[in-house]
């Protein structure tokens, strides 16, 4: 990951900071109506949702958070939420990790 | 480039943005579908970066409905997907992606493929270019070809072709055409019909055509004759044509009232003489190079003249008619001709034969050659009238007592045809030109009467037979060729009177004379020959002999017709 | 279409296989025109010619008049019946030595 952050601190200069907040807002906004979007069983927004955060945390370099996000938009996809709450808490863990090496760098 | 990107995640966006502006790229942005439509609206983009997966219209809409607006433009699409299934990418592609580019974004490879779509770009637009310079080339050039062609039709217009006793198609390859058909009334009577191929089509063929018809309605309607016509021609085609371009040529003179023909055929393919009444068809082979090769002392023209007799009719074609091939390419051929030529010789329908046979023979492919055939027919409804292609004129003007004489010695008789130099004069007379067929007939019977029968001695029997007919014409350019003495000498005075004039025509050789006794009560019932005389009779007003019969003194008188009577 | 041609002291032989049409304008001309120095006879040879149009006629008289116009020695060697008829509607023998 942090191989991949140098990447982008390069390509991005000064606005890398506008980067990580506009990632960290934006995902804990999706995370907080994944939440909901479970206890209302509507699979396919949630496979929506968790696509937006996979594809933004794979360009960060956060592999792991992108690897769980991937669990869930298969199963939401397949119209299986049984394991969501799950792996939402899983997502969120690794969120926040990803969050704190963004904001160590 | 300008490029588009539509991507509804802002870090996402914000990469694919700091990516390419690092390259030198000019980046347009779309939040959404309705946005990145928007956009492209306003100015059309050279690249669209599109996520697939996007609130509202979604890539695929977009995609859609940019590759149908802009499908004259080149705007390539690439998709940003981290979608892997393949039914996706499927899709990606039917809605008109041209490329994918997949999450994690990787810089070197979507700088390589932007690199890619720009060579792409960069080619379409030369060809873009050079496509629409030679569509304008080409509309120029159409365009010229059209007013050239307008001018060309002036010089090789119809003529006499619209006669009823002519049948003809001509089919043009290009806007021009490589073959060139003329017909034209002879001021005696009678027609002239040539038929020339030029070697290749379009421009280089039309140059060739327009010098060839502009001599063939001059002289023609200036009364000149065949060889005279014909010699004229290949001396400017000679000089106006490059080496290796020709003229394939067949021309003929017809007298209908004589019942016979001149004719040569200098390269076509064979002529045909059908028989209406037996069926029978004789060929006409080509005995001489093509126009605009030789100088006219090595083209050597000889021509035939031969016997056309009632029922009879010319078929004469351009080689693009045995060469036209069907589907198959199987060509016509000569035999396909001949075939429809017989079968409708006797009802006087060759003509439609060919034509009907030869219609599978160009429809579908475009005619590799131009095909040009022409039937003429000797028919006793023809009548010649008066003639159009010259001016008329009804004016006081021109001589109004005037004398003009002619002596023409061996030499002259030989290479120099006073008739055209006469008949101008003549015409130049005030309302004379009404009155311009009798009194050309009236002048080229006295003319050749002195010629052939006073001064080479011609017996005029000879031409009462078919093969003597030949034998005639023969010995007459026989003995022309060797001729050493002898002269004509030709007298014409006029005089205007109050409504009218009255002209004298004496016309005097070295010939021994004949018994004109005997002639003066000849009808002229027996076919080919007699001397004229009783022609000349029933036009003029008097008719003298003197010196033994070789000296004959003509007049004409005339009432002056009223303009309106045109 | 192909033209060959090939050249012995005096004489330059020219052959022709396929259709003797346009499409060999050039390759015709190229076998007689940047020669050094002018055979006396030309031969051309067209055992293998299948078809030969006005064109052809056409570049057969500029090569007669390379090769010297009137004073030229032009022969036409092994025509096929067709090709035969053609050079003899044109009258061609009068300016050819056709064998």
């Amino acid at each position: 990951m942090k191989e991949t952050i140098e990447q982008l601190k390069q390509l991005l200069g000064d606005e890398f900071s506008v980067l990580v907040s506009a990632f960290e807002q934006d995902n804990r906004k999706h995370i907080d109506s994944i939440e909901q979007l479970i206890d209302n069983d509507e699979a396919e927004q949630v496979s929506r949702q968790v696509h937006s955060i996979k594809g933004a945390s794979s360009n960060l370099g956060a592999l792991e958070l992108a690897s769980v996000c991937q669990q869930l938009e298969a199963q939401a996809k397949a119209g299986d939420l049984s394991n969501a709450k799950e792996l939402l808490s899983q997502i969120k863990v690794e969120f926040e990790k990803a969050i704190k090496v963004l904001q160590s760098v | 480039m300008k490029i588009l990107i539509a991507e509804d995640n802002f870090s996402d966006r914000l990469i694919l943005k700091k990516i390419i502006e690092s390259q030198g790229h000019e980046v347009l942005e779309a939040e959404d579908g309705v946005q990145a439509l928007a956009a492209c609206n306003e100015a059309p983009p050279d690249l669209v970066l599109l996520d697939a997966l996007m609130p509202g219209i979604d890539g695929f809409e977009v995609a859609r409905y940019l590759k149908k607006q802009y499908s004259a433009h080149y705007l390539p699409i690439i998709f940003i997907t981290s979608l892997t299934d393949t039914e996706s990418l499927v899709k990606c592609i039917e809605s008109g992606g041209d490329d994918f580019f997949t999450k994690p974004f990787n810089q070197v490879i979507l700088n390589a493929k932007i690199n890619a779509f720009q060579r792409a770009k960069e080619l379409y637009h030369t060809v873009t270019e050079q496509k629409n310079e030679i569509e304008y080339h080409t509309q120029h050039l159409l365009q010229e070809q059209r007013v050239a062609k307008r001018i060309f039709d002036n010089i090789a217009h119809k003529g006499a072709l619209d006669e009823p006793y002519i049948r003809y198609e001509v089919s043009p390859m290009s806007v021009f055409n490589g073959d060139i058909l003329l017909a034209a009334k002879r001021p005696l009577g009678g027609l002239n019909v040539f038929l020339g191929d030029f070697t290749g089509h379009g421009l280089a063929a039309a140059i060739g055509a327009m010098p060839a018809s502009d001599i063939f309605f001059r002289m023609t309607t200036k009364g000149f004759e065949l060889y005279e016509i014909i010699q004229e021609m290949n001396t400017r085609l000679n000089s106006v044509l490059p080496t290796g371009y020709f003229c394939c040529a067949a021309v003929a003179e017809i007298d209908f009232d004589n019942n016979s023909m001149k004719f040569i055929n200098c390269g076509l393919p064979d002529a045909y003489i059908i028989n209406r009444n037996t069926g029978e068809l004789e060929s006409l082979h080509s005995t001489h190079l093509p126009l605009g090769i030789l100088d006219n002392d090595k083209l050597n023209v000889q021509i035939d003249m031969r016997p056309f007799k009632e029922g009879e009719s010319l078929f004469i074609c351009s080689d693009g008619v045995i060469e036209a091939e069907d589907d198959t390419n199987q060509m016509f051929g000569e035999h396909r001709l001949l075939e429809a030529l017989k079968e409708g010789a006797t009802s006087g329908c060759a003509f439609e034969q060919v034509h009907e046979r030869l219609k599978p023979f160009h429809r579908s492919r475009e005619q590799a050659d131009d095909v040009t055939y022409i039937e003429v027919k000797n028919h006793k409804e023809y009548e010649f009238d008066v003639f159009h292609t010259v001016d008329e004129v009804f004016s006081k003007a021109g001589p109004s007592d005037s004398t003009i004489e002619f002596s023409l010695g061996p030499n002259s008789l030989r290479n120099f045809n006073p008739l055209p130099v006469l008949t101008q004069h003549l015409m130049s007379i005030g309302n004379l030109r009404s009155y311009r067929t009798q009194v050309l007939t009236i002048l080229t019977e006295l003319y050749s009467n002195a010629l052939e029968h006073g001064v080479l001695g011609l017996n005029s029997e000879l031409k009462k037979s078919a093969h003597g007919f030949a034998e005639y014409y023969r010995q007459r350019e026989q003995r022309l060729k060797s001729l050493q003495q002898g002269f004509v000498n030709i007298c014409i005075s006029h005089l205007n009177e109050s409504h009218g004039g009255s002209l004298e025509i004496i016309v005097e050789d070295s010939g021994k004379g004949f018994d004109y006794q005997s002639v003066k009560v000849q009808s002229s019932q027996d076919g080919l020959s007699g001397r004229g005389y009783p022609l000349i009779y029933r036009l003029a007003d008097s008719l003298e002999f003197s010196n033994n019969g070789s000296r004959v003194k003509v007049v004409f008188k005339w009432k002056a017709r009223r303009s309106t009577e045109k | 279409m192909s033209v060959t041609s090939n050249r012995t002291d005096n004489e330059l032989s020219i052959k022709v296989s396929g259709k003797f049409d346009f499409s060999c304008h050039q390759d015709f001309r190229a076998t007689y025109e940047d020669l050094s120095d002018k055979p006396d006879t030309f031969v051309v040879d067209l055992s293998e010619t299948t078809y030969l149009d006005s064109s052809a006629l056409g570049m057969l008289l500029l090569l007669r008049d390379f090769a010297g116009g009137d004073s030229a020695k032009v022969v036409i060697k092994n025509c096929n019946t067709e090709i035969k008829k053609i050079l003899a509607i044109s009258n061609f023998e009068q300016l050819f030595d056709i064998q």
